[in-house]
């Protein structure tokens, strides 16, 4: 059930708010063997629940998150509630104030579950936890739900929560709301605050809603991103919305179930009143280069101090390593050509509104494929993965993921929607209507 | 010059040149390099003698005169500069973006003076310490070393790119 069904069910009294949380609680522990949580946070749900129950009996409605369980990637800090970021370097680490979507999603009346399992301080793509326990995909446990925030998306894609929040620095909402075929949104960089979430790479970290519908996701927007309201009031059409298919990057190497089904979702937004506008766009392999160099660097900043190894799992030791080979010059440089990237992508958003493409080029891998078949070439899972997500990281531009189809085994296709900075309400309108079509 | 060096090469240096004004010696030689090196970095003299090495080599180099106020900076004498010209050659070869007691003692080696010959005596041979150094690497650095080599290969030919005015844009809010 998404976030508006429950909102229906709650203020039809047809359940309490204690009544939901007890029931969520209560399908967690007969179901959840995907590893989902670090932290189960049953008291505190249930206290927030019992005073929102009476919020409602005295005819205080906080909105459309009232009432409503969701969950945190545990890299957001809780007050009170230990926030690990998947890592043994801060397992016992209890965060004395909330951050500050956590504040305005709790104002908003919406109750935490606890924290979600993820990736190692979010860097990686598996959500292959080495300390707490390797997440599971919901659509098939055999496979990674992909990652950083692996367990926010399985939380969602087992339907038990609507929504859960994650964070993105080079693919880590877009990646496992692919795989997990949910709805995952990157918000424009600087759009929603970062204060009081565990950084992993400061000029390129987002944080942002997985959503079980593209709705959940607007709704969470309008409680986390300040003022504007993100309206979701259905359009009658799409028309005059310029829809670019990029002629170059996205498609090069993509399985072709993958490209076939982005292609179809495209010809989608076509009859929904779109035009469509086949474009060259800029180099996004070199701007996945310079990302890289971004993160490594940035990482190795955050954790300069921690020298022990045995602390990290062996492919972020190795991550964080090799940040502290970049030297100065080049983390510098790689910040002036981003420089670069955005004026060209600036020029890009003149001549059209969204660019469509698919958000990975696979579907879920299976848990132990260290290498993804795409046509004739081989490629490392992790590089494959964050392919086609990384480079907007660097150029700061919000990008959606949606479903937008099945593979031969079932297995959920996403799509990604990318739009110019700010332009979250455009992307959320077309992969609102796109949804209900597809 | 030393922004390469490991902290463990920079305190080298610094005594290298509290060992030379200790010797009298108004320039910094390549036998005090050593000195610094056995002070920081005995683990890679595993064997030999490091007590009679130096105090074999403090003969050698005293020189008559007054110690040098610990204040005044000393200058680096030809062959020291060319001890850390190889040194930095060394850590080139290796593909090492830093540079380590490892190198400036390769470095040392490859000058021929008291200090090469010393080293020589006490059994410390270059084609060994070299492949001391490689061995000593952990196979995750290795690998991390070649990934960050590759990356750098496609990154050296964007920053072709870049003229001088173009600024870094860190700060995203910061676009118009």
């Amino acid at each position: 059930m998404n976030i508006r069904e429950l909102g229906q069910r709650l203020r039809r009294r047809e359940i309490s708010c204690v009544g939901l949380i007890e029931q969520t609680f209560g399908d967690i522990k007969k179901r959840d063997t995907f590893n989902c949580l670090i932290t189960m946070t049953e008291e505190q749900a249930l206290a927030d629940a019992r005073e929102l129950d009476r919020d409602f009996a005295e005819g205080r409605d906080r909105g459309p998150l009232h009432g409503i369980p969701i969950a945190y990637k545990d890299l957001f800090y809780t007050r009170g509630i230990r926030t690990t970021g998947g890592s043994l370097v801060y397992k016992d680490f209890i965060p004395d104030h909330d951050a500050t979507v956590v504040e305005r999603l709790h104002a908003a009346g919406a109750i935490s579950i606890g924290k979600a399992n993820l990736h190692e301080i979010a860097y990686g793509i598996t959500s292959k936890n080495p300390h707490f326990g390797f997440v599971l995909n919901p659509r098939d446990p055999k496979r990674i739900p992909g990652g950083s925030s692996g367990g926010s998306a399985a939380l969602v894609a087992a339907g038990f929560v609507p929504m859960a929040l994650g964070t993105d620095t080079g693919g880590s909402i877009r990646i496992p709301a692919s795989y997990c075929g949910v709805t995952g949104l990157k918000p424009t960089y600087g759009r929603v605050s970062r204060h009081g979430v565990l950084p992993l790479a400061f000029s390129l970290d987002h944080v942002g809603p997985l959503g079980s519908c593209v709705e959940d996701c607007a709704l969470t927007m309008n409680a986390i991103a300040g003022p504007e309201e993100f309206d979701l009031s259905p359009a009658a059409n799409l028309k005059g919305m310029r829809v670019g298919i990029p002629q170059n990057f996205f498609f090069d190497s993509v399985r072709d179930d993958v490209a076939t089904a982005v292609h179809n979702a495209i010809l989608h937004l076509e009859r929904l009143g779109a035009s469509l506008i086949e474009t060259p766009i800029p180099d996004l392999a070199e701007a996945n280069v310079v990302a890289r160099v971004i993160q490594l660097a940035e990482t190795a900043a955050v954790y300069a101090r921690h020298r022990d190894r045995t602390m990290f799992g062996n492919d972020v030791w190795g991550l964080i390593e090799q940040g502290r080979m970049i030297a100065a010059e080049e983390y510098i440089n790689a910040q002036r050509l981003r420089t670069l990237f955005r004026r060209e992508f600036d020029a890009l958003w003149q001549k059209i509104d969204i660019l469509a493409a698919p958000s990975t080029p696979v579907t879920a891998p299976l848990l132990e494929e260290t290498t993804v078949q795409i046509g004739a070439k081989e490629e490392d899972t992790r590089m494959a993965s964050t392919r086609l997500a990384r480079s907007i990281n660097l150029i700061g531009e919000p990008a959606l993921s949606l479903p937008c189809g099945k593979d031969s085994l079932g297995l959920p296709i996403g799509m990604q929607l990318i739009g110019a900075p700010f332009s979250e309400p455009k992307l959320l309108q077309a992969a609102k209507m796109l949804e209900a079509s597809v | 010059m030393f922004e390469r060096y490991t902290e463990k090469a920079r305190r080298i240096i610094f005594f290298a040149r509290y060992e030379a004004s200790e010797l009298r010696s108004h320039i910094i030689e390549p036998e005090h390099l050593l000195l610094g090196l056995l002070r920081e970095a005995k683990t890679l003299f595993e064997g030999a003698k490091i007590e009679p090495m130096r105090d074999e080599i403090r003969a050698a180099a005293r020189v008559e005169g007054v110690a040098v106020s610990t204040s005044v900076d000393l200058p680096l004498s030809h062959p020291a500069k060319k001890v850390l010209a190889y040194g930095a050659e060394e850590a080139e070869r290796l593909n090492h973006r830093h540079i380590g007691p490892e190198h400036l003692l390769l470095g040392l080696m490859r000058e021929p003076g008291l200090a090469a010959t010393i080293l020589e005596k006490y059994g410390v041979e270059l084609a060994m310490q070299r492949k001391q150094v490689v061995a000593s690497e952990t196979p995750s650095e290795t690998k991390s070393r070649e990934i960050v080599m590759e990356l750098r290969w496609a990154f050296a030919p964007l920053v072709e790119r870049l003229k001088p005015e173009i600024e870094p844009a860190v700060v995203y809010t910061a676009r118009p």
